[in-house]
């Protein structure tokens, strides 16, 4: 049952990323086509008032295209939203909930194509940006900068990075689905109860996550200070300071995965035990 | 005989307000029963718990003997009061919907109702009048093979010649072994058609019985007797 949830809401949902997606690739193609077209004009033939203008016009296209791309991200949250707001507790929730599938199905699926886009989204970003920059930019240069960040930071810290990363993005999805079940307890208000919710939640989150950095950095900044009264105080800090990321590194990603599992729970239940469709 | 739907003690608070309060009621399968009642009295919550898009307060609701979940929603054939499905798909598309979910969903069925009512399968339901995406979704419901119809409103906000059809796609489509329940307010139009009358009043049951019972005890139609029963 799950495949066919995924195909129906891969079919939905894709109805509103892809016209999104290909608009920003044709505008990477025609930001990446003017920039050429500036680059290879020759003042002498072309004049310095073509030029200008083409200056003006790539300028203005290039300011645009970075608008669209911040537009992209938050569009790609506005549709997973939407899409949940609207299958999950609007009209067409009369279908969702009366299919033969369990909540969980039914919450599993959602999370799994709203990951799906949300990766789509940060490919599509990256190949643009790299093609944008394609045929300017020295690959031996960018590994040269880079280098000595990869030979420093372990292959294991930029995997708990990445791990970070991906946790995150589940974490903010279903704090969205989250707030909108309980939100939509509320059979009169649903949308403004379940911002309110989201608010709430936001703020707490902010709050501890604001108090922890600061007691765990505190600790980290007085230990550092402390030891720097031995003799081999660098190599002491230093280890100090890089396991000390290590560990907050790991710490957040604890905490993410356990709002994970709390959202998650909140929002089957909900779906589960308390439905309440008006 | 497992009774195809049977609710106990069945209470359903809106805040304060009792929707529901001490519903029981049995149905047996293979009848045609009506929910009667006022505006407000509480079919369409009943009909609800029962398709699972809401939650009792208090009691237990079964359909088949099976709680309410992904088992007994294979077995219940819903049409709710309301046009729930996504403008954007054709017709084609949904019944493909109904029947990857739906194992007792007949597409074969489905696709010759909506050729005898002329509606092109690739059109998308947005560009149908309200009329046939009604119709539409009542061909969906009756396409089904279940033990238990939930008809909301079938025949609310449509025309006489609309209404005879859709009773008519009602009882010729059913599954027979299965059981119609019909909530509506529009009485005359159905009574003809059914074989138990459950009248609901402020959210309790006032009268459940065959209708043949009733015109006998009261000597009067099911018609006049719920103008009498829910007299303002």
């Amino acid at each position: 049952m799950l495949k066919k949830l995924l195909k129906k809401d891969l079919t939905a949902t894709s109805r509103l990323f892809v016209p999104m997606l290909l608009v920003y690739v044709t505008a990477s193609l025609i930001a990446k086509g003017l920039l050429e077209l500036f680059i290879s004009a020759e003042p002498e033939t072309s004049g310095g008032g073509a030029i200008s203008l083409l200056f003006i016009l790539s300028a203005m296209y290039a300011a645009m295209f970075i608008l669209y791309l911040f537009a992209c991200i938050l569009m790609t949250v506005i549709f997973i939203i939407y899409d949940f707001y609207k299958t999950m507790i609007k009209e067409e929730s009369y279908l969702t909930h009366t299919l033969p599938v369990s909540s969980k199905q039914l919450l599993n699926s959602k999370m799994m194509i709203a990951f799906f886009w949300q990766c789509v989204t940060m490919l599509v970003t990256i190949v643009s940006v790299l093609m944008f920059m394609a045929g300017h930019i020295n690959v031996e240069q960018i590994k040269e900068f880079f280098a000595p960040v990869f030979r420093e930071i372990p292959h294991s810290y930029l995997i708990l990075s990445a791990v970070s990363t991906v946790l995150s993005l589940i974490c903010g999805t279903l704090t969205f689905f989250a707030s909108m079940a309980i939100g939509h307890l509320n059979g009169k208000h649903p949308l403004i109860t379940s911002i309110g919710v989201y608010t709430g939640i936001r703020i707490v989150m902010n709050v501890s996550s604001a108090v922890f950095t600061v007691f765990f950095f505190y600790n980290k900044l007085k230990y550092t200070i402390s030891s720097a009264s031995y003799a081999n105080r660098h190599v002491t800090a230093n280890i100090y300071v890089n396991y000390g990321n290590y560990i907050w590194n790991i710490l957040s990603c604890l905490c993410t995965a356990a709002l994970i599992v709390f959202f998650y729970w909140v929002t089957q239940y909900i779906f589960a035990k308390k439905i309440n469709v008006e | 005989m497992t009774p195809v739907f049977e609710c106990s003690h069945i209470t359903k608070h809106y805040g304060a307000k009792a929707a529901l309060s001490d519903i029981n009621l049995t149905l047996e399968p293979g009848r045609i029963v009506g929910l009667l009642g006022p505006n407000g009295s509480g079919k369409t919550t009943l009909i609800k718990l029962a398709a699972g898009l809401l939650t009792s307060t208090s009691g237990t609701l079964t359909i088949c003997g099976e709680r309410i979940g992904p088992l007994t929603k294979s077995k219940v054939s819903y049409l709710p009061d309301k046009d729930y499905l996504s403008g954007w798909m054709s017709v084609s598309q949904v019944i493909d919907l109904f029947h990857d979910f739906y194992e007792n969903f007949d597409r074969v069925k489905a696709c010759e109702m909506l050729n005898r009512l002329q509606i092109d399968p690739e059109q998308k339901l947005k560009t149908l009048s309200k009329g046939n995406r009604e119709k539409v979704i009542l061909i969906l419901t009756m396409s089904r093979s279940a033990d238990l119809y939930l008809l909301d409103e079938p025949i609310g906000g449509v025309d006489p010649a609309a209404r005879d059809y859709i009773l008519q796609t009602i009882l010729t489509n059913y599954n027979e072994s299965g059981t119609i329940l019909i909530s509506t307010h529009l009485i005359s139009d159905v009574e003809r058609i059914l074989d138990e009358a459950v009248f609901l009043k402020n959210g309790t049951v006032s009268i459940h019985s065959a209708v043949d019972d009733i015109r006998n005890q009261y000597q009067k139609s099911v018609d006049e007797l719920f103008r009498e029963v829910f007299a303002c």
